[in-house]
Parts: structure tokens; C-alpha cells; sequence
């Protein structure tokens, strides 16, 4: 009974201190991310993470095994890229795929997230559209585009040197 | 299971249906190519289209590259009185299924529009959506038509049971033409008639 009691007593207080910081919080002004248009005749697709669970798993996606970006914890990044199929990947552990047609002068959205799996998070690319993207975008972040060159390179290199010399 | 043997039958459908072929065929032009001789009216590219999934889809029982029959729900005008009737059929194609899984994951289908044929003449299509031209979300189902398990409260929102995504036949969608196309002139006597001057019957 006094476990309940001081567990009701520190939830009230945490809830309290919740309260409390969300009155004295400036008010959070939602700017939505616009996605500029992609190059003529070319296509682009938005990868987008909200924020949730497996915040220390990345998202990295690739396509036929080359690393193209990565998304963490809200975070998103653009791919210009070819209109066409393009089959992107994610790993964890598991490896999901995803299969989408760009088009020309089009954007295409895929989202991201972390789901839960026996040893670690299971990331799940899905097909998304611009009406939820919008809805997270107050929330999300661009990725930073130095952090995620060097990872890709370091990505590169990686399979260089895995694949070993021909 | 129960629902694969459901299936099976309009899957065996799209199945027997004859791929697309590799480029654009019959009289269809790029945008910015003449008009060739003997040729009377040209469907320009981007041109608004109407249609309607004829074939059942599922998340579970869908293949990546199935392909399914579409047909014109609404007569496209070319000009001059002249009309692509409605109920024209055409190829739409799977390009993304995944069934519902372990950890939550809804299913996932991608479909897309490929042509219609009309009277031998293929019209390529492009941007498959459930929205129109100017309805809402438009943009943000361009790479086709987007279905995904997780997206509550939207209009795919209707088509998902049990985690995976069903589309029944009769499913009203929208696309735009690829690629302009030229028709013969119906009148000249070496035209294919390949339209038709008013009544939507003929």
C-alpha cells in the first residue's frame, strides 16, 4: 500500500512538473517543412522518420546495397532521383524493402519506422503521402547533410573493402 | 489461407493478362512531336483520366508484378465531338505487396496504371491516385496509388481488413496519360477508326 502511495505521489509530481513546464514553455510555433519541387523531367522522394520508439536506430536506406540516406528519430531527408522503379531497403534485424515508381516532376514519400523485435528494432519503410508528411513536419528535422556524407562514404568504403580488390 | 483461396480466382485473371509491352506502342508521341500525317486528333499528355479497378487486390495475395485489369470509368473528349468511351480496358500493374507481419506492420500494396487499349492504340499512364486532378492529396500519392495499413482515417483507410490491404472490383481511381497520342482520322478511308464521332455506343 505505501508502495501504491508513493508511486501515486510521484506520478502526480511528474505530472505536476509536466504542467508546469508546459505553461512556462514558449508557445512551439509549427512551421511546416515545403519540399521544393524537384529538377525538370526528374523525380524525388521525401524518407521520412517520426519520432517514436528505437531512437538509436538508424534508418539507413539503399538501393541495390549502396547507402543513400539515413533518417533517424525525426529526422528526413530528399533523394533526387530518376523517374522509374527503384527498390529501396532498410536493415535492422530484419531487411525490409520497398518497391515504388517515381514519376516525372513528381514527389514521392516513404516513411520510416522502428518497430519492435526480439533482440533489437525491426525498421519498416512504407509507402506515405504528402498529407502525412505534413503532419509530422513541424516535428521533423532535415538530416544533416555533412553527417549522413560521411556515413554513406564511410558506407562506401566499407563495401569496397568487403567486396574486395577484382 | 482462407482468404488466398478467396483470392485465387480474380488473381488468375490479372495473372492471365498479357504484360505491357517494353516501349510505347501503336501511334503514341512525345509531347513535343508533330502530328503525322492522316492523324486527326491528339490526346495530349497529362490529360486527366477516370478509371476503375476491375480485378480484386489484396496485400497478402498480390504479387509484384501482377497485373490487373483497369478500365475508362468516364469518356475522355479528343476534340471535334470525337470521344474515348467509357468502359475502354487497359493494364494496371502491382508494383509493391507486402503482407502484414510480425511487429505491427500493416500491409502494404502499390499499384499503378500502364495503359488503356483502345482499338489497338495504346495510351500510356502515369501518377495513379484515388484522388483527382484537383482533390485533395493529389501530390502526395503521385508515385501511384498509395495503400498502406497505418494510415488510418484516410480513403485507403476503407480497403484495409485484418491488416492487409483489400481492394475490391469496382474501385474508382485516377491517373493522367504519359504521353501525347495521335488517332487516325475516322473519316479518311485508311483511318483505323479508332475513335468515335458522338454517341458513346458505336
Amino acid at each position: 500500500m505505501k508502495f501504491v502511495r508513493a508511486m501515486s505521489f510521484t506520478m502526480a509530481f511528474m505530472l505536476g512538473v509536466g504542467g508546469f513546464s508546459q505553461v512556462s514553455a514558449e508557445p512551439v510555433v509549427a512551421t511546416p517543412v515545403a519540399i521544393p519541387a524537384p529538377q525538370a523531367g526528374m523525380s524525388q522522394v521525401v524518407f521520412f522518420r517520426p519520432s517514436g520508439m528505437g531512437m538509436a536506430i538508424s534508418c539507413n536506406i539503399r538501393e541495390a546495397g549502396k547507402m543513400l540516406g539515413t533518417a533517424n528519430n525525426g529526422r528526413y531527408f530528399v533523394l533526387a532521383t530518376t523517374p522509374g522503379l527503384h527498390k529501396f531497403t532498410t536493415h535492422g534485424e530484419t531487411t525490409d524493402e520497398l518497391t515504388i515508381q517515381t514519376e516525372p516532376d513528381e514527389t514521392a514519400y516513404v516513411k520510416c519506422k522502428i518497430a519492435m523485435g526480439i533482440m533489437s528494432g525491426r525498421p519498416n519503410i512504407s509507402p506515405s503521402t504528402k498529407e502525412e508528411f505534413d503532419k509530422h513536419a513541424a516535428k521533423i528535422k532535415l538530416s544533416d547533410p555533412e553527417k549522413m556524407a560521411k556515413a554513406i562514404a564511410e558506407d562506401d568504403a566499407h563495401r569496397a573493402s568487403a567486396a574486395g580488390p577484382h | 489461407m482462407i482468404a488466398g483461396a478467396f483470392l485465387g480466382p480474380s488473381l488468375a485473371v490479372a495473372q492471365s493478362i498479357a504484360p505491357p509491352p517494353a516501349g510505347a506502342s501503336g501511334n503514341v508521341n512525345t509531347a513535343s512531336q508533330p502530328i503525322a500525317e492522316g492523324d486527326c486528333c491528339t490526346l495530349p499528355a497529362l490529360t486527366p483520366v477516370k478509371l476503375e479497378i476491375s480485378s480484386h487486390l489484396n496485400s497478402a495475395t498480390s504479387r509484384i508484378g501482377d497485373h490487373f485489369i483497369i478500365r475508362l470509368a468516364a469518356p475522355v473528349t479528343l476534340g471535334d465531338g470525337l470521344q474515348i468511351p467509357a468502359g475502354t480496358e487497359g493494364v494496371g500493374e502491382v508494383i509493391h505487396a507486402a503482407k502484414s507481419s510480425f511487429g505491427g506492420k500493416a500491409g502494404e500494396l502499390l499499384l499503378a496504371a500502364r495503359y488503356l487499349d483502345y482499338r489497338g492504340t495504346h495510351i500510356p499512364l502515369r501518377s495513379l491516385t484515388y484522388a483527382p486532378e484537383n482533390g485533395k492529396g493529389r501530390e502526395g500519392t503521385a508515385l501511384g496509388v498509395v495503400i498502406a495499413g497505418g494510415m488510418i482515417g484516410s480513403v485507403a483507410a476503407m480497403f484495409i481488413k485484418g491488416g492487409e490491404v483489400d481492394i475490391p472490383p469496382g474501385v474508382v481511381v485516377y491517373a493522367k496519360t504519359a504521353a501525347a497520342v495521335n488517332f487516325p482520322d475516322p473519316t479518311k478511308p485508311n483511318g483505323d477508326n479508332s475513335t468515335q464521332k458522338g454517341s458513346l455506343s458505336q
